[in-house]
């Protein structure tokens, strides 16, 4: 039978099921494989920014008895954690001699109530900030993570799963004895990391399957994946965890670019050791770099030197060795001269001057004489950034530099270098001559280049400027502005634009067929004059302007979002209103999704729990679904039935829109009644939940409010305009708005301070 | 208020049960726990959303049609191999412009095989073959491949699938590919 493409189609349509379900959209790998990198991701944006919101905000945590700071010195203390709304008293002895004012916590004891049993896991003597608290209650034991002085419990672990190949392990399936086998604390930047690995007991008997879990304990917890070793001690990564076994090191790897080097320090050999640092290769200059090292054949070695590891590897048939410097990422190529030069099979390699950073292109002749190309390194530590868009048959490779204001096209038989580019943009006014180039093109004749153009570096908004060179020309095309992300499309000569909500599934890639419903049979390239509104636009078509509509206002979009470790799709239309959502862990109470600002953004209430101690609360903006993994970990709900959105800056999407909100309860238990306020840059309102309901029509615009009763105080007599700051006093007792308002004369600006209660009274402070 | 989207909840023991009693409740069932998956796979291929849809339809007519005397052991595979085949079909039915990503992606995997390729034993032996290869290879490069040129997404679409960039994902894909050479020459079937 000879082999065809169809029979080779018909092949591919044989294989297994279990290779298709696998790789199906839903399936549990590739959801196992979006929450593990929404973990890392959050566990490096946590370890970076934690410390700094958390200190910006003064949280007090809930079920606090003493407040770090209150009290420092010597003396025992106590907290409270609650743990299936059950109080379980904590007591804790502080030394003093700490580094921080607050003292070291030198020894810890917990009680439990009736019908539970509690013990913090074995650290063979020492105490941590954060530790795991072992509790079995009928018949069932599992561990939350608790903060020692807050007595605020993180119970992830309890409902955490992980998956490797065919097989889900819960933390019930890990073995008992070994609840906490390996802890470590990580307090280098004043936030506490733990790790816990632990070994699974109803794994295959060929295999030992660790499963790692990573997290900070004020945020939700993260799991970071686990390793499978095989009888023969051959190791898999169902979830990119690389364990280097000497030295007590490990690289947490994730293969689309996030790595991280973690090094501890096991010399004492016990259950609980420091980790000496953690290293972030995503933000350091390895990110194109070690994944692709990880990707292959490679051997890891220590070196004299403190924190530097020499990795060798071998890529395109060239054995390759290079120092990392784990403290910054930093590398230097310290491959043999000669083997640099040597090849293996049909590898060739050549050298290419790149605006003088030096880049090697590791390629090969394939027997239909077309090129592909195996690699690309560089000497240069920064080459590791660039951005490889690769030709495969062409005989080329495109090379984008760091700053992504080079683009290179290099020949691999010649060595020859053409830069796109540079001298392209010289030509733009000086206003770009430190801009990022974001797209780059070729279309026919032309170059289109997108450019950053925000003016304001603090802007929330990204706003790009795109131009158009004519190669044959020269001419330099007008530009339009563009809003947020955007893409430009070519067929043949032709080319569309398209503008879109970052990160939300509309549909995509789009051909000119899906882009225009018109079937209009491109043969040019023609500006599409986007007018700001997403879903429409105007196409210049042979010098007749077409309306184009990309999206109906009724077709659904879909906003993905991470909470508590689940998938949750929200479906909704144009308008924003949510038509339908997919929760498969029936996290979300039915109907207990609300619109909170006529837009895009959700309070989401998890579990139907909202009156009870452990209720979680969400706000959820459908438009920015990238910062889902912020979004988990803010609104923990703190005791006495209260939902605190005080700590909403932990969130980048609310941070910038300078949301701000609380939601309490009100004294009168029985009327299940429930208000809140939130703020936002325009707006600063008053709502209600009652009877499980939030009364949206309740929805009261505080800022006219405001106005009314400086203007029936007489104080506005004379100013042009009022601006606020709101800020929220989370006081035990009475919840109130500190606002700092302005008033503006053309001369003058008067600042006051006033207080807004929530039954709806201003006072003057 | 909105509600919850309605839960595919019905095994698929219950869904062949359907179709062995006629019951053309199968249908609506097959349709709510796998439309989705094979209107993707159709898309995948045809892209266009009513080339797609139309696809779909077809897949649940055969579908009726083959169970029984067919009892697959996992209806929705068992109607994704339907639907590309049904979308392979058209598309060769179709004009070039739209064969032309199917065509490329095709071409892809087609390279790995040399030109001067000896013929093989059949269809089965390479499935057999690419099978072995795919389970060999850890689930995310698997996961890749079979989006690729089984859905036959394109590269950006399995980057927004799988959290990855563009350019990670078409290194992977070559890299797969250039592995699936030398496994196809290790195996005897590039001679």
């Amino acid at each position: 039978m000879k082999l065809t493409k169809e029979t080779l189609n018909e092949a591919m349509s044989g294989i297994s099921a279990r290779l298709i379900t696998e790789a199906a959209p839903d399936s549990p790998e590739l959801r196992e494989r979006r929450a593990w990198v929404y973990a890392v991701r959050a566990a490096a944006a946590a370890l970076v920014f934690t410390t700094v919101i958390f200190a910006a905000l003064k949280l007090r945590p809930s079920g606090n008895t003493v407040t770090p700071g209150d009290v420092p010195g010597v003396g025992e203390r106590s907290s409270v954690a609650v743990i299936d709304g059950l109080d379980f008293p904590i007591t804790y002895t502080l030394d003093g001699l700490g580094p921080d004012s607050d003292g070291t916590i030198t020894s810890v004891s917990v009680s439990a109530p009736d019908g539970y049993e509690a013990e913090f896991s074995d650290t063979q003597g020492q105490c941590f900030e954060s530790m795991l608290l072992e509790v079995t209650h009928g018949g069932e034991r599992f561990c939350v993570v608790c903060d020692i002085r807050s007595g605020n419990v993180n119970d992830f672990m309890r409902e955490a799963e992980y998956s490797s190949s065919n097989v889900t392990y819960s933390w019930d399936a890990l073995a008992d004895d070994s609840v906490g086998a390996v802890t470590w604390r990580y307090d280098k930047t004043g936030v506490t990391f733990i790790a816990a690995a632990k070994e699974a007991k109803d794994a295959p008997s060929s295999m030992k399957v660790y499963a790692l879990w990573a997290f900070d304990p004020r945020g939700v917890g993260k799991i970071f994946g686990c390793e499978l070793k095989d009888s023969k001690g051959r190791s898999y990564f169902g979830s990119n965890l690389s364990l280097f076994p000497k030295n007590g090191s490990f690289f947490l790897s994730s293969s689309d670019g996030g790595v991280f080097a973690v090094l501890w320090d096991d010399s004492a050999g016990g259950v609980e050791t420091d980790i000496r640092d953690i290293y972030d290769f995503e933000a350091a200059e390895a990110t194109e770099f070690l994944p692709r090292i990880l990707d292959s054949e490679y051997t890891l070695e220590y070196t004299e030197k403190k924190f530097i590891v020499v990795v060798k590897f071998k890529d395109g048939g060239v054995e390759r060795a290079y120092e990392i410097d784990l403290r910054d990422g930093s590398m230097k190529d310290v491959s043999d001269v000669n083997s640099q030069g040597s090849t293996e099979g049909d590898a060739k390699q050549t050298v290419f001057d790149c605006s003088g950073t030096s880049v090697t292109v590791s390629w090969l002749e394939r027997d239909d004489g077309m090129t592909e190309v195996l690699d690309v390194f560089g000497t240069e530590a920064s080459l590791p950034n660039c951005d490889v868009m690769f030709e495969e048959t062409g005989g080329t490779v495109l090379l984008v530099s760091p700053d992504g204001r080079k683009y290179y096209e290099c020949e691999l038989q010649t060595g020859s270098v053409v830069d796109f580019i540079g001298n392209r943009l010289e030509s733009l006014p000086s206003f770009y001559s430190d801009r990022a180039v974001c797209n780059y093109i070729m279309c026919g004749d032309h170059v289109f280049i997108t450019i950053e153009a925000s003016e304001e570096e603090t802007s929330s908004r990204r706003l790009y400027d795109i131009f158009c060179f004519d190669n044959v020309t020269h001419e330099l095309y007008e530009k339009d502005t563009f809003d947020d992300e955007y893409y430009i499309y070519t067929s043949g000569d032709a080319c569309m634009v398209w503008q879109f909500f970052k990160n939300v599934s509309i549909v995509g890639p789009f051909t000119p067929e899906q882009l225009f419903e018109t079937q209009v049979s491109l043969t040019q390239y023609h500006w599409i004059d986007f007018t700001g509104d997403t879903e429409h636009g105007t196409l210049t078509f042979d010098g007749v302007e077409k309306e184009v509509s990309l999206l109906t206002p009724s077709q659904e979009r879909e906003t993905t979002f991470r909470i508590l470790g689940s998938i949750v799709k929200f479906f909704w239309d144009a308008s924003g209103h949510v038509t339908r959502i997919y929760d498969p862990s029936d996290l979300i109470s039915p109907d207990a999704y609300h619109n909170i600002d006529g837009g895009f953004s959700y309070l989401v209430e998890v579990g139907n729990r909202f009156p009870d101690k452990n209720a979680k609360a969400f706000i959820c903006d459908l438009r920015m679904c990238q910062i889902v993994s912020g979004v988990e970990r803010v609104f923990e709900g703190m005791t006495d039935r209260r939902v605190d959105f005080a700590d909403t800056a932990n969130c980048d999407f609310l941070k910038d829109a300078a949301w701000r909100g609380i939601v309490y309860a009100d004294d009168d238990n029985s009327a299940n009644l429930y208000r809140g306020v939130y703020i936002n840059t325009v707006n600063l309102a008053q709502f209600t939940f009652k009877n499980s309901q939030w009364q949206t029509d309740d929805v009261i615009p505080l800022h006219e409010r405001l106005c009314d009763y400086l203007s029936e105080a007489g104080l506005l007599s004379g100013y042009d305009s009022v601006s606020a700051a709101a800020e929220f006093i989370t006081s035990e007792t009475e919840p109130r708005v500190h606002l700092s308002v302005s008033l503006h004369a053309k001369k003058d600006i008067v600042r006051l301070e006033l207080i807004y209660r929530l039954d709806g009274q201003f006072e003057i402070v | 208020m909105a509600s919850k989207a309605s839960k595919a909840s019905m095994t698929d023991a219950q869904i062949l049960e359907l179709y062995r009693q006629r019951s053309e409740a199968a249908l609506s069932a097959t349709q709510e726990k796998y439309g989705k998956l094979f209107y993707s796979t159709a898309f995948g291929i045809l892209r266009s959303n009513e080339d797609a849809e139309e696809c779909v339809n077809d897949t649940y007519v055969k579908l009726w049609g083959s169970i029984p005397p067919n009892e697959p052991e996992n209806l929705g595979a068992f109607g994704c191999r339907i639907a590309r085949n049904t979308a392979l079909n058209r598309v060769r039915a179709e004009n070039a412009e739209k064969r032309a990503h199917s065509e490329a992606v095709s071409d892809e995997l087609f390279d790995c095989i040399p030109q001067d390729a000896p013929d093989f034993a059949d269809v089965t032996a390479l499935s057999t073959a690419l099978n072995r290869f795919l389970s060999s290879e850890p689930p995310d490069r698997r996961i890749i491949f079979v989006r690729r040129y089984f859905y036959m997404d394109t590269t950006r679409e399995i980057a927004k699938l799988t959290h990855m960039t563009d350019a990670a994902v078409r290194m992977k894909l070559m890299r797969l590919r250039a592995k699936f050479k030398k496994f196809l020459k290790k195996e005897g079937i590039e001679g």
